[in-house]
């Protein structure tokens, strides 16, 4: 058979082709132009199908070599209402009808012929990807601002420090300031003289400032209020908070630590799990502004 | 997942979804333009096109579930269906519900749209530019991110795209028709 020419020894298409035309033969047999030179080739009829017009194309123009394997081919479907426009073509279809059984589809494609079919694949799924991904990008960022923005609040509920004489090392004169002069904000103590008494014993709030103690994370400074000779408010007057996770560890950290310090009534405190170094700091400047105090007078300090 | 949590999804998908879906809009408008170029096929851009279609329309449905559970938010399944009936933000919320209406049938009609007459296909495929529109403008109004400045800046960014794109469709409309004409 001229099939042979075009395929190669074994191939499983060899056999169906022959039961093909052993089929053809025996019920169409009649209905299929024979006997005409490849360039005779008539156009199907219409009781001709598919199949048997593939296979007859095939057939005819086999004594041309084939350029390259069958399986490298489209699966182009054969129409039979119209001829092929070349015997390639009719060989790529009789070649395509024919490892396709009846009844069933062609079959998916994959490689270059997927990405024609398919075209923007890579921009699709690179877009999908992008979204994702922003998305999730856009959920941290609003969870991380919002935590932040709750740390600033926090931070701001700390108590601020009043104003002192002086600052830093000099030990000597620290601010002395009656207790019913509003220089204290609201959240520190503040005793007001009862009215009544002839001669009231006016508290004073003497405020100490601690040594500005730096950081990798950046400075931290502690202010110590006394009054009656005790520590009656620790305010921060600098730290770390130049990013958002110095803002949220100092906004755990700080409450903790003046809630100690207020208990302790020294700077004998804990340093807080993960801010060793605002607590190292803390307790530095602390203890200068215990010093300074000390050395000011106030000798009820543990 | 807490209330929280599913309200940073919907503000995320919400922005994500209008950033689709403009940009679906932007590649519409130069595939039917013809002003693709010559790098990429106009399959290309077509397959680009209905992907970023149905996948604004898969983040909008995230946006609307994320914000049906997150139960402060005060939207239920009635404020989700039916325009108008949202308390808070009425005017928003109706915007957005009639934008997602409007992707929905954008969607929906192309897939069978051999079957549909092209003249009718394209009046409801054009529905969806009101959709863009009404979308962004429910993410101005309603959306608590609204008034940070890179909200707005990116917002006016996707706007002058979709403008600039608007135009290059009426232009090339224009050109055609003189051409016709």
């Amino acid at each position: 058979m001229s099939d042979r020419r075009i395929l190669p020894p074994g191939d499983p298409l060899l056999a169906r082709l022959e039961r093909l035309e052993r089929e053809r033969q025996g019920t169409n047999n009649r209905q299929v132009p024979t006997g005409t030179s490849p360039r005779q080739f008539a156009p199907p009829t219409a009781t001709l199908n598919a199949r048997q017009y593939a296979l007859q194309a095939a057939r005819q123009y086999a004594p041309q070599p084939a350029p390259q394997p069958a399986r490298q081919y489209a699966p182009q479907p054969a129409s039979p209402a119209a001829p092929p426009a070349s015997p390639q073509a009719a060989r790529l279809a009789a070649l395509q009808a024919a490892r396709q059984p009846a009844g069933q589809t062609a079959r998916p494609l994959a490689g270059k012929q997927a990405r024609r079919k398919r075209p923007a694949r890579v921009a699709k799924f690179g877009a999908l990807a992008l979204s994702c991904a922003t998305t999730a990008g856009l959920v941290y960022l609003f969870a991380d601002i919002n935590t932040t923005q709750a740390a600033n609040q926090a931070l701001a509920a700390l108590p601020t420090a009043v104003p002192v004489a002086t600052t830093g090392a000099a030990p000597a004169t620290p601010s002395t300031v009656p207790a019913t002069t509003p220089v204290v904000d609201s959240a520190t103590t503040v005793v007001v003289a009862p009215t009544t008494i002839a001669a009231p014993v006016v508290p004073v709030v003497q405020a100490f400032n601690g040594d500005v103690i730096d950081t990798r994370y950046g400075p931290v400074q502690v202010q110590l209020q006394f009054t009656n000779g005790g520590i009656s408010e620790v305010a921060v007057v600098a730290y770390p908070d130049g990013d958002g996770t110095s803002v949220r560890i100092n906004a755990r950290a700080l409450p903790t630590l003046r809630n100690e310090v207020l208990a302790a009534q020294s700077a004998q405190i804990n340093s807080v799990s993960g801010a060793t170094y605002t607590s190292n700091a803390y307790k530095k400047s602390l203890q200068s502004a215990i010093d300074q105090a000390r050395a000011a007078g106030i000798t009820a300090i543990a | 997942m807490t209330d929280t949590q599913w309200w940073y999804i919907t503000r995320a998908t919400g922005i994500v979804a209008t950033v689709l879906a403009v940009a679906a809009l932007v590649f519409g408008f130069f595939f039917s333009s013809r002003n693709t170029g010559e790098r990429r096929r106009p399959a290309w851009w077509l397959d680009l096109h209905n992907w970023l279609g149905g996948t604004t329309l898969v983040f909008t449905v995230v946006h609307i579930v994320a914000s049906y559970l997150d139960r402060n938010s005060g939207i239920g399944l009635l404020q989700v269906l039916v325009p108008g009936t949202a308390k808070n933000a009425s005017w928003a919320i109706t915007w957005g519900v009639i934008a997602t209406y409007t992707f929905a049938i954008t969607v929906f009609t192309s897939w069978p749209r051999k079957r549909l007459r092209p003249r009718l296909w394209r009046l409801v495929h054009l529905t969806s530019v009101v959709g863009v529109a009404l979308a962004g403008l429910h993410a101005f109004q309603v959306g608590i991110d609204a008034t940070t400045l890179a909200f707005e800046a990116g917002l006016a960014i996707t706007a002058a795209l979709a403008v600039y794109a608007l135009g290059v469709r009426v232009l090339a409309l224009l050109v055609n028709r003189t051409h016709q004409g």
